[in-house]
């Protein structure tokens, strides 16, 4: 891809910290100071794609949404492309379309209404009360959806060692036999966590087996699933 | 002096309050006594703290404390007292803030990120609301985010809305209302006042 001269425009390499493609879309619409109703959409994704053709080029990854977002502006640009009876106007440019443009609105006010109140959090940081710091919120326990067993589980899987090349595990790691290990565990304690059921160096066969055993025994009532804070560890106990 | 707008007349703010000195209250000054507990407090105390803990009405606990207010704005000093998450709080005047910090290490709280902020923003006003509403939003995955409001206690899970998985649904916590200076929700800047933006007001 040849960067292009646009005008008197030159392609700076700008860095910025995009929050998301909306984001991105918003500074490139700034830049064109054009409005967001008349601008082009064909020149928006143009402008667009060739920046994530750059953060490719300088090997910076960016998030797979701004992907969506190139792949999504192109199908709106092709859909525009196609003829329709009722475009008489040859010089006639599509623009945005009203979808992505609410899309953008919406994003726009919440940035707007963010700003608005980190005037009053930057008021408010300079008045000071006894004892300013105030504690965290209590020990509250709360069931678990299906959704946050799952995302424990991921984040314990990820963490796990791949059996080594070369390395023949022959034991079959029975979903029974990890049921008893887990009773024989909460005959002694009330409860566990589900990362103590898991040794450092843990297959990850071993933890998908462990992971299947606690979904049987929550099925037969034999255990509660607590889950401490949001996206915290999963307790598992005694029924 | 505040007087009683339903009576219409002066109003010695006193009550039959026991002490633990055993004075019955009569001549206990019920402003004074505010004040002493205002000043103790670590925390905003709510209109109804007063009621309860002291038996005194809700119209004449709100004379006093407004009262107090005014006062303490008139006197303009170092201190004043603000109506802050739901209660009312003594704070330092915020002419003094940097002093405060050099000389007493009282500490300022750092600034969120712009992510945390718009994603805080949206909780604010939507709640509320499910990860998967957000994420629409912001056109990018927030959970991360939200971990982070909720580790700042700024954000807290409010129930599960009635859709496939159950999901969790977010909305903001008392100290959200302390950190930005709110008293209540209601006092949010309205998202409507947002109509037609100048995108040259930007940085």
């Amino acid at each position: 891809m040849i960067f292009e001269q646009k005008s008197s425009e030159k392609y700076v390499i700008h860095i910025d910290n995009f929050e998301g493609p909306l984001d991105l879309l918003w500074d490139l619409i700034k830049r064109s100071k054009i409005d967001i109703m008349e601008i082009s959409l064909s020149h928006i994704t143009e402008q667009y794609v060739a920046y994530l053709r750059l953060m490719e080029k300088l090997n910076i990854h960016v998030a797979s949404e701004f992907i969506l977002m190139a792949s999504e502006l192109l199908y709106y640009k092709s859909k525009a492309i196609l003829p329709a009876a009722d475009i008489e106007d040859e010089y006639f440019v599509p623009p945005l379309p009203p979808d992505l443009v609410e899309k953008l609105l919406e994003y726009k006010r919440f940035q707007i209404m963010s700003r608005k109140l980190i005037e009053g959090y930057d008021l408010q940081a300079n008045c000071f009360s006894r004892n300013s710091d105030s504690p965290i919120g209590d020990d509250v326990y709360l069931d678990l959806s299906l959704f946050d067993l799952l995302n424990a589980f991921v984040d314990v899987y990820d963490t796990a060692r791949d059996v080594e090349e070369g390395e023949i595990v022959f034991d079959e790691l029975l979903i029974s036999d990890r049921i008893d290990f887990i009773k024989v565990l909460l005959r002694d304690q009330e409860h566990i966590f589900f990362n103590d059921l898991f040794t450092l160096q843990a297959h990850r066969s071993e933890i998908v087996v462990s992971f299947l055993a606690i979904l049987e025994m929550a099925k037969s009532g034999l255990i509660r699933l607590l889950q401490h804070t949001i996206f915290g560890d999963i307790k598992i106990q005694r029924a | 002096m505040s007087s009683d707008p339903i009576r219409g007349e002066e109003e010695s703010p006193s009550a039959s309050v026991d002490t633990p000195n055993g004075e019955t209250g009569a001549g206990l000054d019920l402003k004074g006594l505010f004040e002493a507990i205002l000043f103790m407090s670590n925390e905003p105390l709510p209109l109804s703290f007063f009621v309860k803990q002291l038996g005194v009405d809700p119209t004449q606990s709100r004379i006093l404390l407004d009262s107090l207010i005014d006062e303490y704005h008139e006197r303009g000093g170092g201190i004043k007292l603000i109506e802050i998450s739901n209660g009312y709080q003594f704070v330092t005047s915020e002419r003094y803030a940097d002093h405060l910090i050099r000389i007493m290490g009282c500490k300022k709280r750092e600034r969120l990120t712009r992510g945390m902020m718009e994603t805080l923003a949206i909780i604010a006003y939507k709640q509320p609301v499910v990860l998967a509403e957000i994420d629409e939003l912001r056109g990018v995955s927030s959970r991360m985010m939200v971990v982070n409001l909720i580790k700042k206690n700024l954000v807290k899970p409010v129930g599960r809305k009635d859709l496939p998985g159950r999901p969790l649904s977010y909305g903001t916590t008392d100290d959200f209302l302390k950190f930005f200076g709110l008293n209540k929700l209601s006092d949010l800047p309205k998202l409507s006042e947002i109509r037609e933006f100048n995108l040259g007001e930007e940085e």
